[in-house]
Order: C-alpha cells, then structure tokens, then sequence
C-alpha cells in the first residue's frame, strides 16, 4: 500500500513540475524526498536489526527441537499438551518473518506477527520472574551461554517490540523487494503517460 | 490481517513436515514426547553411573530430606550456593570455581555419611 501511494506522489509531483515551474516545486520534492529517504533508511536498519536476531534466534531451535521443546515446557506458562507443537512452529515463524523483514516483503505484516511473538515473551518471562523462577531464557538456544532471564531480558523484548511496532505503523519500503515492485510499476506508469 | 494469517500457517505447514523429516524431530503429543525424553535421559545415564550411584525423582529426594536421612552436595557454581541452597547442603562446585579444594573438604565432611545426594541447577 505504502508502494502505491509512492508512485502516486512521484506522478503528481511530475505534472505539477510541469505545471508550476520546476525549481520551487523542485526545493518541495527535494526536502520530501530526504525525509523520506531518512526515514527509510531508518526502517532499514530497523529491518534488517530485528529480521536479523530473529533469523538468527530462530536457528538453534529449529536444529534441536528437543532442547528447545524442553525449554518451553519450564517455562510452565503452556499446557503441555500444546508445547511440542508449540516448539515446532515458533523456530519456523520467528525465521520466516525474519527473512520477510531482511528482504523486504510483507513487512507490516511481519513485523505485526514479530510483535505478537515478542507480547508473547514477554508474557512467559514476566511471569516467571514473579514466580522468582531461575532459568535460562532459550531466546537464541545454543548461542545464549545459559544467561538466566531478568529484567533486563524484559527490556531487550520491549525494545524490540517498540522497533516492530514501528514497522507496522510507519514503514516506508526503501531498498526493499516491496520498492522493487513498485519502481518496475512506475517504469510502466511513465511509459503510459508518454 | 491476511497477511499475518498467512505468515502463520506458512510456518504451522514448514513446522510440521520440518519435524516430520528432521532427524531429532519430535513426537508431537506431549506424552510420547515425555516418554522420549525419559528413555534419552536413561540412555545417557544408564551406561555412565558406577555403582552404588542412582538417579532419584525429586519427591524421593524430598522426603530422605525431611527425615533427615541424607547429606546434600550443591553441585552448582559458588554463587548460585551462595544466593540458596538446600539448608544443610555443602558445596562442591566445579571449575572454575575451586573444584579441587571443594573436593577434599567435602571428602572430609562425607566421610561418615551413609547416604549423599547431589544436585544441581537441574534445567536443560
């Protein structure tokens, strides 16, 4: 959707040029632009940050469902009689969205389905902290060297969730599959109006 | 809203034939999932304690404490003995903590005990 609007702009702003004269029309779209660039570098980052930890999070787990199954079940916040389904999908959703944000696509709705996930974190570890429960997160498997979780394993999780959200509300697709997309869209676009 | 339904069950479908085919996969139901785990443990363990050496369940462990029948070993890291223990129950960490000197102090203090138990963080 974001897409679409793009190309809308860059077309509007093409006929006013012709309209208005290009130079004060041409400072607007300048200024526009860098915005919007700036903030798209910005989700960016953002996206290749989360979809990164959580391509990466999700590897161990997909490589030993056994421990990680084991790790879900102390957490004692599901019934067991969904943990092993439970540890067979998680792995696999945390690394599908997590390339979707990589490369780009469908990324509101990946990073809506990553901050579901990371209410759901949260969630379990929260409530083990108040049951005082030592035990080590799983978060990243193999490659956490059996930190116990705290409140500072909280803060990351809101951190990140902070950082999906904002994909979800305010993403600009830039360096992306989704500009791709709408770039070759416009191509035709301009063709068509020549 | 479509997009993130369809982002799940691509991962329910991936999930599930990934298990299917996955050398260390998992049984789904959770009981035979529990009767794996139980028959690796075994395995593991069967083979390598000598003798004279079991493995309890926690409720067994329980009650030897509450009548006084046993002498607990912390085989968990100075620290985690430091920030609890089971009352009664001497250290024996091991490295880097001073494994050695633990060891010859706890040689000392079992010596005249019948029954040990040792326990750890436990946990995967």
């Amino acid at each position: 959707m974001v897409g679409h609007n793009g190309s809308q702009t860059n077309a509007q702003l093409r006929k006013d040029r012709k309209a208005t004269g290009e130079i004060t029309v041409g400072l607007i779209h300048n200024t526009d632009t860098t915005k919007k660039r700036f903030w798209g570098l910005f989700c960016l980052i953002l996206r290749f940050g989360l979809g990164g930890i959580f391509v990466f999070a999700s590897l161990d787990k997909i490589l030993d469902p056994i421990t990680f199954t084991d790790v879900v079940m102390n957490y004692k916040v599901l019934p067991n009689s969904v943990v092993p389904i439970f540890s067979v999908v998680l792995p696999w959703l945390e690394f599908i969205t997590g390339m979707l944000l990589i490369i780009g696509y469908a990324v509101e709705s990946a990073s809506a389905v990553i901050a579901l996930m990371l209410v759901a974190f949260i969630f379990g570890i929260t409530v083990n902290l108040f049951r005082g429960v030592e035990m080590v997160c799983g978060c990243f498997g193999f490659f956490e060297g059996g930190q116990k979780i705290g409140w500072h394993t909280v803060l990351r999780d809101v951190a990140m969730l902070f950082c999906a959200l904002i994909l979800v509300i305010a993403y600009n697709p830039f360096a992306s599959i989704e500009a791709l997309f709408s770039k070759l869209r416009q191509g035709e676009v301009i063709g068509n109006e020549k | 809203m479509i997009g993130a339904t369809s982002i799940v069950v691509s991962a329910i479908i991936v999930g599930l034939t990934a298990n299917a085919f996955h050398p260390r996969g998992i049984p789904l139901r959770y009981s035979e999932f529990e009767r794996m785990l139980k028959e690796r443990e075994e395995m593991l363990w069967g083979e390598r304690l000598p003798k004279g050496v079991e493995m309890i369940e926690f409720k067994r462990a329980w009650v030897l404490f509450m009548a006084h029948k046993a002498k607990f070993v912390d085989a968990r890291s100075r620290s985690d003995y430091e920030t609890g223990h089971i009352p009664g129950a001497i250290n024996l960490p091991p490295a880097p903590d001073d494994f050695e000197a633990s060891f010859k102090l706890a040689k000392e203090k079992l010596k005249r005990e019948a029954l040990i138990i040792v326990y750890c963080g436990g946990g995967s």
